[in-house]
């Protein structure tokens, strides 16, 4: 611990805010080093999270099209599916994404350190690699970003056989024959819309009355139509008592239910802030009764030259909400005044099918606030592309203020959803109102005329219905 | 009927030039006016000049009051030939319909105009046909209040709020992405308004109305009124609006020390051999142009053939390409009342000394008596400026954009100097040349020096040839 190396800035946690604040870093001139307990870097998102799932999904939706082919005209016979392959290109995806971040942090010339770290006093962290050995390293700024982990449920203790997690599901060497799904959020629910669409007999079991509790209920409606077609059965409502590994199968036990056997069980009831070995009392940052640490506007921790983003701050888990974060704390660190993050306008992407995409307030937000809106809503069905695509299904809501037509909360549900919100994301940042999207000219023909259909019941009805 | 009365039309000055301010009217409606006699001033970004009557006749009617802008082609006046007609309305219409597309007032046309839509959709086909084409690209493309009614940037959102709110935005601070006014400020100013400055008896913050000019819009300040008095961190102050050219010099010096990373570098020179042949010309110089010769002529002259050994000093950046430009036009800095004007010697290289000195005057003349044409200021490629005619020994002046050197004069004195080891009186400059380093580095400008100064030392053998 003699010689101590130092950096400018010295972030913990490599996932979508660690890497992207190192590398906006680096950009600015800073010396920055990134500290990772895992072997690769990417955090959640690369390893366990965004990417390998979001491949399995495009998967379910090959195999989906594969399925529907011979209304497109084909004849490919029966079709059939090898999910050892399909699980082999997930893990060279990654493979290729890690080998990417890497040369990354090697072209911007950002040190990486393996270990955990840990804040040991002022401008100290200490790491302590996998035998146990200490490094210490200084620091001017400090950026935490160690993300978040699976949140376990004590009456259905994860086995890594039958009783998984959204880590360990992704590594399931076949497709079960039936699988129960525990908590209805982002992450169940594309589960559930995967697995079902490859043949599972999935039960979503959620405690709320409504799955997908952030999004607006019309959305989740029109999914929970889609999902029926997916073999895909959804209890709201319901407390889960237990689950208990069988051997052969899963035994669940729900609250005024009778017992019921899954091959497998996914718990899934969110996810929880990694922060216990970082340190914080003894620096005297404060957290929340969440765990969650406080920081400012610019995410600055109570510690003024120590800053937080991403899952460990009660802002949206999202992987881009933390990079923006992240990019925002950095310039900060350097000298920067940039402007705040309006988290108005983060979108919210769900990866289903048909998917969900949102912006803004729910329309039960609105109702619960008192503020007054408008609703334009537009379905995919009657157009063209629609039909083209085979993707009927969904439709895009703008919920906006009746005096102003300023944009209050964008629902889009379908085929392409997680791609269309985008245009949102500008309008919001701009402050753009229903009347400039009714005015922007939509190619023809897309998906995204929707929108400007939608958009123009603002101003007295749409063209093609 | 129509043939009674003459349009006052506000002539193209040259290319890009596509408005002016009226500065001031030599006559009140009903006086009798002269062809070709000056009927008002107008001022430009690059000159102020008069505009002489069309025709003889009664100035019938002012469409455009002092401080108004007007653009290339706009009716400024109606000129009849008999006194006390009545203008048809279809003229007076006219008239109007050309102002009406501009904002009526005092705060009428935005200056961004200027560098807008128009002048792109100008700059590939000069306007050779001028005020027609020009009036017909304004029809295509009508210039709304609602518009560009946003010198301040804001958002649709906020426009429409301000519109009903009956609310003109350059009240509005805004601390959006480069003080763009977002939602909040916006709320945030109605709520100022209202509540927390209820009483005039409290101090009222004062925010001039902001500049219309983006760069200048960045550096205002934040003054306190009480009692009709203004104060500036608590010093009393007296508000005044800079002049026209004062406002357009400021915003080019602004842009200039932004644009170009200025680097000066210095050389004493010794004037004794110029001095010599200064006094055989200018008796002779005096008695035929009643004029004198100036130390400033003999430099020009020279500067004017050294350039053409350093074509680096001569050219203009645009972005990754050097443009050398192929004339030698030098420009002259003058003061005059109202401002710093910068004359050109166009094709200098091309001229005897003597002509150069008689440009050099009748220039300056003209520039005090605000009689220069817009041409005579257009087109420098590299600048002299002579504080040393005021004393100064040394000084670093700013480029003029978009050119990349300027040479500054210090103060001809009489020094004691060593000379052969021994101190003898010589008169003495500091000549410095401030450049762009981007294009030019230390020794090239060092280089132009050598060759100036040799070439001014030995000035007669020089003369000569």
């Amino acid at each position: 611990m003699e010689s101590q190396q130092s950096f400018d800035l010295l972030i913990i946690g490599s996932g979508p805010a660690g890497e992207v604040g190192a590398i906006r870093a680096a950009q600015l001139g800073l010396k920055v080093a990134v500290v990772e307990v895992r072997e690769h870097l990417g955090g959640t998102c690369l390893n366990v999270g965004c990417i390998p799932t979001k491949v399995l999904t495009e998967s379910a939706r090959m195999w989906d099209k594969l399925n529907h082919a011979h209304e497109l005209g084909f004849d490919v016979g029966t079709p059939a599916f090898s999910w050892e392959k399909i699980m082999a290109r997930k893990l060279s995806i990654v493979d290729a994404q890690r080998k990417g971040l890497r040369f990354l942090m090697k072209k911007n010339k950002i040190e990486v350190i393996r270990g955990r770290g840990r804040l040991t006093e002022r401008g100290r962290v200490t790491v302590t690699d996998d035998e146990g050995r200490e490094t210490a390293f200084g620091y001017k700024n400090c950026l935490l970003a160690t993300g978040s982990r699976v949140r376990e449920l004590s009456c259905a203790p994860a086995n890594g056989r039958n009783i998984l997690t959204s880590d360990t599901i992704l590594d399931i060497d076949h497709i079960p024959a039936s699988l129960a799904v525990i908590g209805g959020g982002v992450v169940g629910m594309e589960f559930a819309s995967l697995f079902g669409r490859f043949g599972s007999q999935v039960t979503v079991i959620e405690s709320m009355d409504q799955v997908l509790p952030a999004e607006d209920s019309d959305s989740v409606r029109e999914l929970l139509r889609a999902l029926r077609k997916q073999h895909v059965r959804v209890e709201s409502s319901s407390r889960v008592l237990s689950v208990s590994d069988e051997g052969s199968f899963c035994r669940v036990r729900v609250e005024g239910k009778e017992d019921r056997s899954f091959e497998t069980v996914l718990v899934a009831i969110g996810r929880q802030p990694v922060t216990e070995h970082l340190g914080l009392r003894e620096l005297g940052i404060r957290t929340d009764k969440h765990g969650f640490i406080e920081v400012d506007q610019h995410y600055r921790t109570s510690a003024p030259d120590i800053f937080a983003v991403g899952d460990i701050i009660a802002t949206p888990a999202l992987a881009h909400t933390a990079s923006a974060e992240a990019k925002h704390a950095v310039e900060v660190i350097s000298g920067g005044s940039p402007v705040p993050i309006n988290y108005e306008s983060n979108p919210s992407a769900v990866y289903t099918y048909p998917e969900i995409a949102s912006i803004g307030l729910t329309e039960e937000a609105l109702k619960a606030k008192e503020i007054p809106y408008k609703t334009a809503r537009f379905p995919f069905a009657p157009l063209a592309k629609a039909k083209i695509e085979n993707v009927p299904e969904g439709f895009v809501k703008i919920l906006y203020d009746p005096q102003y037509h300023e944009l209050l909360g964008v629902h889009i549900v379908g085929a392409k959803a997680t791609e269309l919100i985008s245009e949102f994301v500008l309008g919001k940042i701009l402050e753009t109102t229903i009347d400039e999207i009714g005015l922007a000219i939509h190619p023809h023909p897309t998906l995204s005329e929707t929108i400007m259909e939608a958009a123009h019941i603002a101003e007295g009805g749409p063209i093609h219905i | 009927m129509r043939d009674d009365f003459s349009p006052v039309r506000l002539p193209l000055m040259g290319e890009g030039v596509l408005e002016a301010t009226v500065v001031r009217w030599f006559h009140q409606a009903g006086d009798a006016v002269r062809k070709d006699a000056p009927l008002l001033e107008v001022s430009t970004d690059k000159v102020d000049t008069e505009i002489p009557a069309p025709a003889s006749g009664f100035l019938n009617q002012r469409c455009l009051e002092e401080g108004d802008i007007a653009r290339v082609g706009q009716v400024l006046a109606w000129i009849a030939q008999e006194a006390g007609v009545v203008l048809p309305s279809e003229l007076l219409s006219e008239a109007e319909g050309a102002q009406s597309s501009s904002a009526p007032g005092k705060t009428s046309v935005p200056a961004a105009f200027g560098s807008g839509t128009v002048m792109q959709a100008s700059s590939g086909a000069p306007l050779a046909e001028g005020v027609s084409s020009l009036a017909d690209l304004e029809k295509d493309y009508p210039l709304t209040p609602g518009l560009y009614a946003g010198m301040a940037r804001s958002s649709p959102l906020v426009r429409k709020m301000a519109r009903s709110h009956g609310i003109s935005l350059h009240q509005v601070p805004g601390t959006g992405l480069y003080g763009r006014i977002t939602r909040r400020d916006f709320e945030h100013y109605l709520m100022f308004g209202r509540s927390r400055y209820p009483r005039a008896a409290e101090p009222e913050v004062q925010r001039h109305r902001k500049p219309e000019s983006e760069e200048l819009s960045l550096f205002t300040q934040q003054t306190l009124m009480q009692d009709g008095q203004e104060f500036l961190d608590g010093v009393p102050v007296r508000r005044e609006r800079m002049s026209s050219i004062r406002l357009k010099t400021a915003e080019h010096m602004l842009r200039s020390v932004r644009v170009s990373p200025h680097v000066t570098t210095t050389f004493e020179m010794d004037l004794s051999a110029l001095a010599r042949v200064r006094r055989e010309l200018a008796e002779d110089f005096l008695a035929k142009h009643r004029s004198k010769l100036t130390y400033t002529a003999f430099f020009l002259y020279a500067v004017a053939q050294v350039l053409q050994k350093h074509p680096q000093l001569n050219a203009s950046v645009d972005g990754e390409d050097v443009l050398f430009r192929e004339d030698i036009n030098l420009g002259c800095a003058v003061a005059t009342e109202s401002g710093l004007i910068v004359p050109v010697i166009r094709k200098a290289s091309s001229l005897s000394l003597e002509e150069v000195a008689v440009a050099l005057n009748d220039l300056a003349l003209r520039a005090r008596e605000k009689r220069l044409n817009p041409q005579d200021v257009r087109g420098g490629t590299f600048t002299l400026t002579n504080p040393g005619l005021y004393g100064s020994l040394h000084s670093q002046p700013i480029i003029s954009q978009p050119q990349v050197a300027i040479l500054s004069l210090g103060a001809v004195t009489d020094r004691a100097v060593v000379r052969e080891g021994e101190v003898v009186i010589r008169p003495v400059c500091q000549v410095g040349l401030t450049f762009d380093h981007r294009l030019i580095d230390g020794e090239g400008g060092a280089r132009f020096l050598q060759d100036l100064r040799s070439y001014l030392e030995d000035f007669p053998e020089s003369f000569g040839s």
